[in-house]
Formats: C-alpha cells, structure tokens, sequence
C-alpha cells in the first residue's frame, strides 16, 4: 500500500522539520469543481440512496384569440427526470504508533491526516465531474487540433443560440488552456485589446481559475478525461448556477445548471465500533481504527457522492488537440 | 507436511517505484459514441465523437459497481458501445498503469506514456488511432452517418466558415496567412461532406422533410404554369450611386 505513514518513509519530513522548522507543501491540484454543480439533496433520512429530481417545461407561448374563441384544450405540462445514486469516495492512510510517538512535526496524527485524506475524497469528487461532461450535447472544436478563439466563440455561441443564459464556465485540460493562450496572442482587431483577453494572455489568476474570458470563467484541471480514444482532451463549456442560489452556511448552490451533484451524509452519532470524526458541513468524515497486532491506526476518509448531468443543453463539450 | 519457502533477495521493504506513471488516479471507461455526433477532421474525414464514459462509482456505476443500468440507458437513448475486448479476447483499448502511490490509471491503449521535466506526458499515436476507426467502420460497429447528419455537419462547418469571413484580419502577415489557411481548411471539408453525402444517400435514401415535399409541389406548379414566354422577373434595382462630393470650399474669414 502506497499511504503508510512509517518512520522510515517519513524520515525526511522528520528531518526537515527537526532541521530546518520549515515544511512547504508540494504541488498538488487544489478541489474546486463542487461549485460548478447544483446541488440537488441529501440522501440521509430520505429511505432511498436515490435523489429523483423533476424537472419541468414552462415553454407555453399563449394564443392570440378571436371574441369568443376558446384556447386549445390544456395539453400536458412536460416534465422529466433524472437520479443522482451517492456512491463512496474513500482514502485510506496507514499511520504507525512508532512514527506518531515521535513526531515533532504534528503532521503525523489522527486529525492531521484525515484533513490531508478530506483533500484526496474533494477530488474524487473533482473526477466525477470531468466524467460527467462526455455526456453534454454536442461538439466544439475540431478533433486533433489546437484549441483556439474561434472555438471558443463556437461553443459560447452554440449556448447563447440554445437560449442557455446565466452563469457560464469552461472546465478545460491545461493543454487546451495553453492553446487558448497561443491562439489569443496571435488575435488581431479589437478584441485583442478587450482587458480580459490581456488578462488570460498573462495568465493573470490562480491556480484553477485562470479568469474570465468574454465573461464565461474558466478552470483548468490535470483530471479533465480522454476523448477520442486519446486523440482529445475531453473539456466543456456549460452554465453553472447563478451566485444568488449559493446558501452561505454550506457554499452549495441551488439553480438551473448543467450538472448536479448529491451527497449521502452520514449518521452524526456512532455509539459502535471505532470513531468518527465529522469534516467541516458534516458530510465528509472519516473513520479511525487501530491494528494492534501491527500497532498500526487506519483513518479511512468516506464521501458519498454522485455528479450527473441535470441538462444536457446547458453545456457543449469542447474537444480538441490531446497534450503530446 | 512440505513446506514452501520462497528465496527473497534484496530489500523487500522497499517499495517497487519502476514502471509507475506520475499521474492522477482514472477510473475504468468504457467506449461509446452517438449516431448523431460527429466530427470533421482538418483533411475533411469525419469520425464520431467517442466519449470515453467512466465505470466509477457515483458516475458510471452505481454504489454497488454495477455499470449494467447505464450501459442499458444509453443504448436505449441510441448510443453505440465499443466493447473493451473488441480487439480479441485480452486484447482491449484500455491499458492499465500504476501510479506512485499504487493506484490504477486507466487510459488508452493508443496513449503512450514519456517521462518529461519529472512528470509523466502521454503521446496519442494518431495513426494507430485512425486505423482503429477505419476497423471499427470495416466490422460495421461504426456505421456510416445519415443524411441528415452529414446536412448538420455542412451547415455547422458553412457557419464556422461565414463567421471567419467576417472576422479576416488585415493587418499582420502571419494572422492573414493563418486565416487563410483555416479558410481553405474549412473549404476541403465541405468538400469532402459533399462526397460523404452523396455516400450517404445512396445508402440510406435521402431524408426528405414534410417541408421539402410541399416545396417540390410548388416548384412544379411555378414549372407548368411559367414557361418561357413569359416575362422574366425583373433584375433587381441597381443601388443608387454615392452623391458626389461637394468640393471643399474655405471656410469664411472672419471679419476684422
């Protein structure tokens, strides 16, 4: 197993710390991608470990009539569905009694390790959502080739022509973002001197977000999946919900969106076996029992979580040059 | 009793790092793509888009593992699945690695992983690439786009190529030179959709819409009654010439 905490692997760190009373962390993709979802339930007390979420057209346009006549019967409301299913995201870290009685560091405990295993749960999650995008509708881009301006103005018009309105964000593969870059540089006319496009020529933002272009947001991720049996980097563009759907106590969002999301909290209380220790909005937690025989603590860190597509209109998948 | 003792040399307790990929974890996947998705490559072939959809837990699969539900959604809603041994028994289009921490990434057999600057890239072999679909087309799991596909894949190239015409740039010799060269891309496929039209009508018959039956009936209605003895319609107004410039004249002086 590859998460064992043991001294001999963490001597290092040990040595670092005793040292030089520094530590940096290495580079690692930060999670993000729950705010580019709807939340739509928690499966906890609900009887199923299914969400159904209803959906429904008001797209009726009202008949212009003559005195006396009567409007066409009342045809029915269209409606549909979809199900989200949670289904656990876990990370296990071994930690040996040894290393935790001698560390100095305070990196090798219970607590310390499950926030590090709450980080690898949020990007299983991340995974879910670069899976779901494969089944957006339609295509941007043009297979095996760089991604660039134009497409992007394709896909940002495909949605506007869709009547796709609100918030809006490219989830694209670093590669394709470079592209992007490469193709902005070499754009003449007004919109080159448009602040924005400056702005993602610099690469003026953070580490997933890399700004707004044309006012869609655009994140980047090393997780966005394969297309074309590897031929393209599977990105998209898509709405995502509005910030005055966002409930501030949990930072989950609740508006029409390309994507959905729904969690299966656990049951707070354990009265049996080992303990649990809640994360932070109480759905991730983890579980710590000791090996004694081996004189080893397990810290299992669960999720349940499932990422589906809400509707597919509301985004188009951009598919262009794989990395090489 | 015999007991069985196995020679251990060298230091097992060190973990075995050789032959691992510096990469995130990727689930199992599996192949699929829609009839009515497709894309046209630079040189005007056209190939469907294959969505690699994930076995996962919580995307694919349900809690239990079971991708079953989900295979049987999508092909209910038309979708094709590739199969994962459609190369022969053992022999998949999925390949799978080892990363540092021991966990598996899935991808494409036809990626091929390189160490660059301490992390792993990985290479797509497009030709290997095209010869699976050219396979896949030949054993019939790919099947030939319809009409009306083909009619969409037209219409979506003819925007991209009327919205480039309106943006040509002037000023830069090498912007100029990209333009056209994307402009005369754009040319080449739709003139291989021409050709993977006429392929596909004379496979499939032409899809004629309600709308163009009743076209065809007025067409032949204007045919009966107009004949050549009739007056033509008459050419369209030429646009007024431009007013002639008044010639410049000094502007008063002012009066001392």
């Amino acid at each position: 197993m590859a998460n064992e905490a043991y001294v001999a692997a963490a001597g290092d760190m040990l040595s670092a710390h005793v040292l030089q009373g520094t530590m940096r962390m290495l580079l690692a993709q930060q999670p993000f991608m729950r705010r580019l979802c709807c939340f739509d339930g928690d499966t906890r007390g609900t009887g199923s470990g299914t969400i159904k979420v209803r959906q429904v057209a008001d797209d009726d346009i009202g008949e212009a009539l003559a005195e006396g006549a009567a409007p066409s019967d009342n045809t029915a409301v269209g409606d549909s569905s979809f199900t989200l299913t949670p289904a656990r995201q876990a990370v296990r870290r071994v930690l040996s009694h040894r290393l935790e009685g001698i560390d100095s560091s305070g990196l090798f405990n219970e607590i310390a390790l499950a926030r590090f295993n709450h980080g690898g749960v949020m990007r299983a999650f991340d995974a879910l959502v670069c899976a779901a995008v494969a089944s957006l509708t339609g295509t941007a881009g043009t297979t095996t080739q760089p991604f660039t301006a134009d497409d992007w103005f394709d896909a940002q018009q495909a949605l506007q022509e869709r009547l796709v309105s609100g918030k809006k964000a490219a989830l694209l593969a670093p590669f394709q973002f470079s592209n992007l870059q490469d193709d902005l540089r070499g754009e003449t006319g007004p919109w080159q001197l448009n602040l924005e496009v400056q702005a993602q020529v610099a690469n003026a933002s953070g580490e997933n977000l890399k700004g707004t272009l044309n006012g869609i947001e655009i994140w980047t991720s090393t997780q966005v999946a394969d297309a074309n049996t590897g031929d393209d980097h599977d990105g998209a563009m898509f709405q995502i919900p509005s910030d005055s759907t966002m409930v501030a106590e949990t930072g989950k969002s609740n508006g029409e969106a390309a994507l959905s999301y729904a969690e299966g909290s656990p049951d707070p209380f354990s009265v049996i076996g080992g303990a649990k220790i809640s994360g932070e909005g109480g759905v991730v937690y983890s579980t710590i029992t000791v090996d004694g025989g081996k004189a080893e603590t397990i810290i299992d860190t669960h999720y349940f979580a499932a990422v589906g597509i809400q509707e597919a209109g509301r985004g188009i998948k951009i598919r262009t040059q794989h990395a090489a | 009793m015999s007991y069985q003792a196995e020679i251990v040399t060298g230091d097992e307790s060190k973990r075995d790092r050789a032959g691992r990929v510096v990469d995130v974890p990727r689930p199992q996947f599996t192949l699929f793509y829609d009839p009515t998705d497709w894309q046209v490559l630079p040189s005007g072939e056209i190939r469907p888009s294959i969505s690699h959809i994930s076995m996962a837990p919580g995307a694919g699969a349900d809690p239990d593992g079971n991708f079953e539900p989900e295979r049987i959604r999508r092909i209910s809603r038309g979708m094709v699945e590739i199969p994962l041994d459609v190369l022969g028994e053992g022999r998949g289009y999925q390949a799978k690695y080892l990363n540092r921490r021991g966990r598996g990434v899935y991808r494409s057999i036809f990626l091929q992983p390189y160490e660059s600057e301490g992390v792993t890239k990985w290479r797509p072999d497009s030709e290997a690439i095209a010869k699976f679909i050219r396979l896949l087309k030949k054993r019939g799991l790919i099947k030939a786009p319809r009409p009306s596909v083909v009619r969409g894949l037209m219409g979506q190239v003819s925007r991209k190529r009327a919205r480039l015409g309106r943006v040509q740039p002037t000023d830069r010799a090498d912007a100029v030179s990209r333009w056209r060269e994307k402009m005369e891309m754009f040319d080449r496929q739709l003139r291989a959709l021409d050709g993977e039209l006429a392929n596909s009508i004379k496979l499939y018959g032409d899809e004629v819409s309600p709308g163009r039956a009743i076209l065809d009936q007025v067409h032949e209605m204007f045919d009966a009654e107009l004949d050549e003895d009739d007056e033509p319609a008459p050419a369209p107004a030429p646009a007024p010439a431009a007013p002639a410039a008044k010639p410049q004249t000094q502007p008063p002086q002012a009066k001392k």
